[in-house]
């Protein structure tokens, strides 16, 4: 019989603090990945060209898109590699069961959203630097970042896309504890979607009701109980798992 | 055929981002292995605190930097009703917004062009009785001549080139344009623009993040549509010269 008594919050905190710093190679991931889209969105940045024969102008965009893109894989992946053995295993360093170490991967995966997202919106700054370094000829360089309401409101959409994109990566990882197969069934049901039911309604409607979304409180709701359900659904998986011997 | 380019077209950004999902694992799978587990606190925070750091320092030098407002590259477009080269009680260039189509109606006066839309003026003397107007070859754009004789046989032709602003995206660009010139040369009068140009500009697209909620993505931006104004020549010559041309477009003369 123990001789204290934690809570489950107690623990739970302790968990995340030292997941904070223990998975400081995700953190550090981050920062390589988003370098990397910076660099991609410059060097394949979007642009269109017309003329009149005498006149030719080119413009080319730029824009965060692919940062927060990037940034979105490496949330998925961080999601998935946290259901891996090697992640669940440290857990046992410390006094804790099946839900408090998911609570507290869960609430890793929000900092790490956090983070990613305050991050991916501050790199639009340092885009517009490179180019006014580089002395690019801008048509709107006053709107290279927007104003503070639409930093506000981007920085709430891309991190409402980060939490949704975590929680299915959490989910993935947690079916292919299952089984394995589960790594190869994800992008093949997706593959033959794409393909067999590219203009279905369902796929349409799937498509709308979550990126043709107007209204960010609407959306904040499906992100939310669309993320409470693929994280329940983990949760489930995981305490159907066998105990570690 | 179109089955195999949606299979193609569906496969190859799953490639990709498969392929990049893998790599980012591999990534901090090895780094795990070739580094220490768990870094210090004070480490962590030099690490992304520098990161940050650097992006901040980003937004402050971004609020630091003025804008140039004289800049031709960011000069908000003159109202259109400034632009042309018309007067609502005396036009002398009328503009169909709808269709951009052109039309000289009656020629009075030009003095109802806004100063700011002269782009140059040249004075040749002349001597001989006519002159032929040429124009460069395959020279395109939109431009016309107008032509209105003087008074009197003064041995000079005098030009004036307008044009109405060339634009990008609510942007005047005319700064960049190398307009329509004007030589002379034996019994002839040139127009031909220097070269063909290319301009580069570049500009920021609102983050998917925000458009999605507020509009204004990539579909919306009417930089894709430039506008590239109406250039008039307008060509003073002493009242006699008797004036030919091997011109497509026939020559607007104002008579007195």
């Amino acid at each position: 019989m123990p001789l204290t008594k934690v809570s489950l919050g107690s623990v739970v905190g302790k968990q995340y603090v030292y997941k904070l710093f223990s998975y400081a190679d995700a953190i550090k991931s981050l920062i390589i990945v988003q370098l990397i889209a910076i660099a991609f969105s410059f060097l394949g940045s979007m642009g269109g060209g017309t003329g009149n024969g005498q006149v030719n102008i080119w413009v080319s965009y730029y824009s965060i898109d692919i940062v927060v893109v990037f940034t979105m894989l490496w949330v998925f992946t961080t999601a998935i590699l946290l259901t891996s053995k090697a992640y669940r295993y440290e857990d046992y360093s410390f006094v804790t069961n099946r839900l408090s170490s998911q609570l507290s991967n869960i609430a890793f995966l929000l900092t790490a959203a956090m983070t990613g997202t305050i991050t991916a919106i501050l790199s639009g700054y340092f885009i517009f630097l490179i180019t006014h370094l580089r002395n690019v000829p801008m048509l709107n360089s006053t709107a290279a970042v927007g104003s503070l309401s639409e930093i506000v409101l981007a920085t709430c959409g891309a991190f409402l896309y980060l939490v949704l994109v975590g929680a299915f990566g959490y989910f993935v990882g947690a079916c292919a504890q299952i089984s394995k197969l589960f790594i190869l069934i994800f992008p093949a049901v997706f593959f033959v979607i794409s393909i067999v039911f590219e203009s279905s309604f369902i796929v349409e409607q799937f498509f709308q009701f979550y990126f043709m979304e107007k209204s960010i409180w609407i959306f904040g709701v499906k992100v939310l109980v669309t993320s409470v359900a693929l994280y329940g659904i983990a949760l489930m998986i995981f305490s159907k798992r066998e105990v570690r011997l | 055929m179109t089955f195999l380019m949606t299979v193609l077209t569906t496969l190859i950004p799953l490639l990709i981002v498969g392929s990049l999902i893998v790599i980012i694992i591999v990534f901090i799978r090895l780094w795990q292995t070739t580094s220490k587990k768990v870094i210090s606190r004070k480490k962590m925070h030099w690490i992304l605190g520098g990161y940050v750091m650097i992006l901040f320092l980003s937004m402050i030098i971004y609020y630091l930097i003025p804008t140039n407002e004289e800049d031709s590259t960011q000069r908000p477009v003159l109202p259109r009703e400034n632009w042309i080269i018309q007067n609502d009680e005396n036009p002398i260039i009328e503009i169909d917004e709808k269709t951009t189509d052109y039309s000289i109606p009656e020629l009075d006066y030009l003095d109802y062009i806004d100063p700011s839309l002269e782009r140059g003026s040249w004075t040749f003397p002349y001597e001989k009785e006519s002159i032929r107007i040429d124009m460069g070859y395959s020279d395109t754009g939109s431009w016309t001549v107008v032509t209105g004789r003087k008074n009197e046989n003064d041995g000079e032709i005098d030009v004036t080139l307008y044009s109405e602003p060339y634009t990008v995206g609510n942007i005047d660009i005319s700064d960049d344009i190398d307009f329509l010139n004007v030589d002379i040369g034996k019994d002839e009068l040139y127009l031909y623009h220097p070269t063909e140009i290319e301009l580069k500009y570049a500009t920021y697209k609102k983050p998917f993040v925000y458009t999605q909620f507020r509009g204004g993505g990539f579909e919306d931006l009417d930089i894709r549509k430039p506008y590239y104004g109406l250039q008039v020549v307008y060509l003073e010559i002493p009242k006699d010269l008797e004036l030919t041309t091997t011109l497509d477009q026939s020559i607007e003369i104002i008579e007195n």
